[in-house]
């Protein structure tokens, strides 16, 4: 297949490269847990819903670029969610090549009972799951470093930030806050982290927390609850 | 009992996940509670501490490998093979 696969336009209606760029800035946005935020999300994802439609149908026909065009809707946001849950880029990239796999030989089975995002965060999630369910074994392999004054820190946090450098002690004091926080989210269950993880990081709502996890929202609402109380207790020289 | 209540649903609250009901019924307590009101300054205290800490997105550079990286992998896949 030619390189520039993957910038060749799903034709549905020609439009597919500035709905692209929309969509970019849709992804960004739904990234930050700002509340203000979620606003308009629901016609947005209405919109996206029945795009994803017309791709899914194509990909279940089995032509591929279809199937690649579903995927860039979503792999940002994948990527990202697996960066910070796995901490480093070859787990993350592991991550997102076998859920797209994962996907791609299942979408055949793909029943419309759920949205597309909801099936392809169950496949994400339960793969992160796994990961975190082997790093409780073996934590003793954690990829924690010293800084100059004997602090330790997480080397997850030395991923690639834009806005470092502008100001090195304030840089470095962000550091130190997202090691204390690496270190005390690394303390939760699996279920928990992940729990805390979507909903704070990544601004879901419980319920589609719940969805995702197969499980209530209520449950979700109890594991939100006693992995906010155990951070608190962790950091709670911090404040 | 209904301290035990406001407790529990604070976080709830912090991330704008309660009904608009038992927010009114939160905020209600809250404002006569002093205890209830010092746990609810305590915890979005805490919120703001932790949103300090973002995540970072992934480079242009892993993105675009991942993506790679993918494409090499669905040319040699077949739909349905598990």
């Amino acid at each position: 297949m030619p390189a520039g696969v993957w910038a060749v336009p799903f034709a549905v209606g020609g439009r597919a490269h500035s709905r692209e760029s929309e969509r970019v800035k849709k992804v960004a946005e739904n990234q930050l847990p700002a509340r203000g935020r979620m606003a308009g999300l629901d016609r947005q994802a209405q919109d996206r819903r029945i795009d994803d439609t017309m791709l899914i149908r194509e990909a279940q026909r089995g032509n591929r670029a279809a199937f690649e065009e579903l995927v860039r809707h979503y792999d940002h946001a994948v990527l990202r969610l697996a960066l910070h849950l796995t901490g480093t880029e070859q787990d993350a990239q592991d991550v997102y090549q076998d859920a797209f796999l994962k996907a791609y030989k299942n979408i055949g089975s793909f029943r419309f009972e759920c949205s597309f995002y909801t099936w392809i965060y169950r496949i994400v999630t339960n793969l992160c799951l796994d990961h975190l369910r082997k790093r409780t074994v073996r934590k003793e392999d954690a990829p924690v470093a010293k800084d100059s004054d004997g602090a330790e820190y997480d080397l997850l946090d030395q991923v690639a930030d834009g806005r470092a450098g502008a100001n090195p002690e304030r840089d470095l004091m962000r550091r130190q806050l997202g090691a204390r926080i690496a270190g005390a989210l690394d303390r939760l269950t699996p279920r928990e982290r992940m729990v805390f993880e979507l909903k704070h990081y990544h601004g879901m709502k419980l319920r589609t927390v719940g969805e995702i996890l197969h499980t209530t929202e209520e449950t979700a609402k109890n594991t939100l609850f006693r992995a906010t109380q155990k951070l608190r207790g962790a950091l709670a020289d911090m404040r | 009992m209904k301290c035990e209540w406001v407790k529990q649903n604070i976080v709830l609250h912090v991330y704008g996940e309660l009904p608009d009901d038992a927010r009114y019924e939160l905020e209600q307590h809250v404002a006569r509670c002093a205890d209830c009101a010092a746990e609810l300054k305590a915890e979005q205290d805490f919120h703001a501490l932790l949103s300090q800490d973002r995540v970072a997105d992934p480079t242009p550079n892993l993105l675009a490998s991942s993506r790679m990286h993918l494409q090499e992998a669905l040319e040699s896949t077949q739909q349905g093979s598990v």
